[in-house]
């Protein structure tokens, strides 16, 4: 690449590559053509050699057996037809010469009668069941072929007159004689100068078709080149200089060098790119996880507030029904009472101003006695739903339990009822009706002893307080209350006691009263295993300005 | 007693059918088809006879072959001959016959032999085949193919077939025919004497003759055909493939079936005091008639029929 021609157009370049490519291809095919033809003319004139000797060994076997050279010439004639035959020689076994068409003794002196003989084959033998072995005699002017002139002597046996193939020592052929062919290579070299002279012409031809079609190549490959060359300067890019190629060059190094700023660009804005891409996925990344916790935060709240919501629900329904029966009740014991007033007052004028017999007199004192039970009955009807009369205090709420104690200390005595009281230090004063609260109290403790069988038991009362509520427990160890009636045991009436000892306004009272405070009341209980109250109320609005019972 | 009656009856009858099957050796001398007819003719004809015992039981003929030619074909033939009992020998060509003829003490059947009697050396149990043709068929032949033909032109050595052309020379001059014999003392005589028989003959004799009959006088022979437009008559087929008009050759299958009856003969215990036998053997024509139209030559086949 060194002899590139500087300075030069392109289409100069290509033209003058193409055609040292063609001529140097024109000079390598000629030569191998003129060489593949010299080989291909000698391998046919050793051919033709080989096989005039063969028919000629062949066709004088009887002639050499018998020394007839007349016969000889005959049978040599058709050979030395041939154009390249100089002449034929024939000997006999012995080296004898029993013929020689060209006269001189060059040839047959030469003869190679003893390497034939010697060459280890059988006589005659060349290939194994092929032709015999040909020898060839070379040199400036000409090729000599010998071969043996094989046939079989006599047959060795009488059966060998009846039958080929028995084969043994007599089916070999015996040596009769040799044969020579003398070609002369003036025909040979006639031929090759020939094929030269043709190489060449048609060599000339290729040659000068080549240049032409180089012509018409580098003509049409330089078209492309210059059109782009021309687009570049149309597009102002500037081209230095003057060959096509050097334009190009020059172009392609600036494109270059634009597209490396380019992408190093891009590469720039894809990074920038994919950390604001990283930055906004972590956000949302964090945005849908507080989301998510919200949604949980915002689940539990809803689920506690439709707990509240059922709860109060439930509670209102039992309040609104309670509501109406304590209406009920009031009217019902307002119309009562008077009368019963009246007939009592009566009855006691009666047993105060007649003088009776002493079993009507018991039975007027009788009929007093129920006329009170009864003014008693109604009053516990009217306080069900009487809003309170009295003013709240300050109320000791564990003094008002033992004092409630106290006041069934007697009657659980009898009962064989055993009592354990549990008071927190936290729980103080309330500010509640201490009247109320004690009858709460008292009806708690009395419904505690009448659930407890005859053989006594166990009533254990508690307090606590916390968050502003006051919780007072009041446990039995009785037969419980089924499940189904958990539900009703605070509607007023409700009882399953006998009617003589129980009116099934205990319960209803107690829960009037802890509704007017603010409070409420619940039971749990389980049968055959005991019944608990719990009361809560609230501490109360102002402050407890007494001092404390416990510290004074 | 009448027990002691019934063991001798069982002991005569038992003597009587003492026979096993024959152990007959086939030798060949190679592997031609000629040959090979022969062979299976021979075991064909002596199978359809095997050995008899006592009323009602037959036994096969044991056949063992050899050919010579074959790779240790001759020596695995020594060793099974010497090593087992051997009933008989065939041999089948020359060859064969020069080997079987060191086991004398088995007998001996031989066929396909040209020359049986300058190979029987040292055997004199054998019995064989004539394979040669008479005079009288080569005259009659020729008669009666070539009716035209008078002169009989015969190249022969006096010492080898010299009986046998002053046979044929009496025999033609009965038919009124002429032989024109001219005897050669080698083959390089031939060529002249053919010279001299240029134009004098209608018909030529190429005859067995080992004296004069070489690769070189056939092609000789063949040739003066060629140059003369004369016929040959010869006696090996090879022969008229390459040129010649008419052989006479032995049937092969005849020849395997006649060695069978010899052998037949030797295993039933036949005697041969007389000294070697010969049978009566028939010969085949074959004739080339692309030869005779090339020649021009009358040939007349018709009276061969399906049979010669």
């Amino acid at each position: 690449m060194s002899a590139e021609p500087a300075g030069l157009t392109f289409r100069t370049r290509v033209l003058f590559y193409l055609l040292t490519f063609v001529l140097l291809l024109t000079v390598a095919l000629a030569a191998l053509l003129i060489q593949a033809q010299r080989t291909s003319l000698r391998t046919q004139f050793e051919e033709e050699g080989r096989t005039l000797v063969h028919l000629l060994a062949n066709s004088v076997r009887l002639d050499v057996f018998a020394a007839d050279q007349k016969a000889l010439l005959r049978s040599a004639t058709p050979v030395l037809q041939n154009r390249n035959v100089e002449k034929v020689v024939v000997l006999d076994a012995t080296g004898e010469v029993l013929m020689n068409t060209g006269g001189g003794q060059e040839v047959s002196q030469g003869a190679p009668v003893l390497g034939m003989g010697t060459t280890g084959a059988a006589p005659g033998g060349g290939a194994a069941g092929g032709l015999p072995r040909v020898v060839l005699q070379e040199d400036g002017e000409r090729i000599v072929f010998w071969r043996e002139v094989l046939d079989r002597l006599a047959y060795e046996t009488p059966e060998d007159l009846y039958f080929d193939g028995l084969g043994g020592s007599a089916s070999r052929p015996s040596v009769l004689g040799y044969v020579a062919v003398v070609l002369s290579k003036e025909g040979l070299r006639r031929e090759t100068r020939a094929v030269v002279g043709r190489v060449a012409v048609v060599g000339g031809g290729f040659f000068l078709l080549g240049g032409v079609l180089a012509f018409l190549v580098s003509r049409e490959a330089a078209k492309p080149l210059a059109r782009l060359v021309g687009a570049f300067r149309e597009q102002g890019i500037m081209v230095e200089s003057h060959d096509e190629l050097g334009a190009l060059r020059d172009t392609f190094s600036s494109l270059v060098t634009r597209l490396e700023h380019a992408f190093a660009t891009i590469r720039e804005l894809k990074e920038g790119l994919e950390q604001k891409v990283d930055e906004r996925t972590q956000e949302l990344a964090r945005a849908n996880d507080e989301l998510r916790r919200a949604r949980d935060l915002l689940e539990e709240r809803v689920r506690e507030r439709t707990a509240q919501l059922e709860a109060m629900h439930r509670h209102l329904r039992q309040t609104e029904k309670l509501s109406a029966v304590g209406k009920l009740a009031s009217s019902l014991a307002h119309e009562i009472n008077n009368p019963v007033f009246g007939i009592r007052n009566v009855l006691q004028e009666l047993h105060r101003k007649l003088d009776l017999e002493p079993e009507d007199a018991e039975l007027v004192a009788l009929s007093i006695e129920e006329c009170n039970r009864i003014a008693k009955l109604v009053r516990s009807l009217r306080e069900f739903n009487r809003p309170s009369t009295e003013t709240p205090e300050w109320v000791d709420v564990h003094r008002s339990i033992d004092t409630m104690l106290i006041l069934c200390k007697k009657r659980f005595a009898r009962q064989r009822i055993r009592v354990e009281t549990s008071y927190s230090a936290e729980v103080k004063r309330i500010f509640a009706v201490e009247d109320q609260l004690k009858q709460v109290i008292l009806n708690l403790l009395t419904n505690a002893s009448e659930a407890l069988p005859e053989g006594g038991g166990t009533i254990r009362v508690s307090t606590a307080a916390s968050n502003g509520i006051v919780k007072v427990r009041v446990e039995d160890t009785g037969c419980g209350i089924p499940e189904e009636h958990l539900e009703r045991v605070f509607e007023p009436f409700f009882t399953t006691k006998s009617a003589a000892s129980g009116t099934g306004l205990g319960l209803s009272v107690c829960y009037g009263i802890v509704e007017r405070h603010g409070g409420r009341i619940q039971v749990e209980s389980r049968v055959g295993e005991g019944t608990a109250f719990t009361v809560e109320l609230p501490i109360g609005e102002g402050e407890d300005e007494r001092p404390d019972p416990a510290g004074g | 007693m009448r027990r002691w009656w019934f063991v001798i009856l069982l002991l005569v009858v038992g003597s009587g059918g003492v026979a096993r099957a024959s152990e007959v050796v086939i030798v060949q001398s190679a592997r031609i088809r000629p040959y090979e007819e022969a062979r299976q003719a021979f075991r064909e004809a002596l199978s359809r006879q095997p050995a008899v015992s006592g009323a009602k039981t037959l036994h096969p003929h044991q056949f063992t072959e050899f050919v010579l030619t074959d790779g240790g074909g001759r020596e695995a033939a020594a060793r099974f001959l010497v090593s087992h009992p051997v009933d008989l020998i065939l041999a089948i060509g020359g060859k064969a016959l020069s080997f079987a003829d060191r086991f004398r003490q088995i007998p001996l059947v031989y066929t396909m032999v040209p020359d049986a009697g300058s190979r029987l050396v040292f055997h004199d149990r054998a019995a064989g085949v004539p394979f040669s043709v008479p005079p009288r068929r080569w005259v009659e032949v020729t008669e009666r193919c070539l009716p035209r033909a008078r002169r009989i032109g015969v190249v022969f050595s006096p010492g080898e077939t010299g009986g046998f052309v002053r046979e044929a020379r009496a025999l033609s001059r009965v038919q009124g025919m002429q032989i024109v014999g001219t005897g050669a003392r080698s083959a390089r005589e031939v060529r002249a004497r053919l010279e001299e028989l240029r134009g004098q003959i209608d018909v030529l004799w190429m005859l067995p003759d080992l004296r004069v009959l070489t690769p070189q006088t056939a092609e000789a022979m063949l040739r003066f055909s060629m140059e003369e437009r004369v016929p040959v008559v010869t006696f090996a087929e090879k022969y008229l493939r390459r040129g010649a008009m008419i052989a006479l050759v032995p049937d092969y299958r005849r020849m395997g079936e006649a060695a069978a009856a010899l052998a037949e003969r030797l295993l039933r215990g036949g005697s041969l005091k007389t000294g070697r036998r010969e049978v009566t053997r028939r010969t085949r024509v074959r004739v080339n008639a692309g030869i005779a139209k090339k020649l021009g030559a009358f040939l007349d086949t018709a009276w061969l029929g399906g049979g010669d």
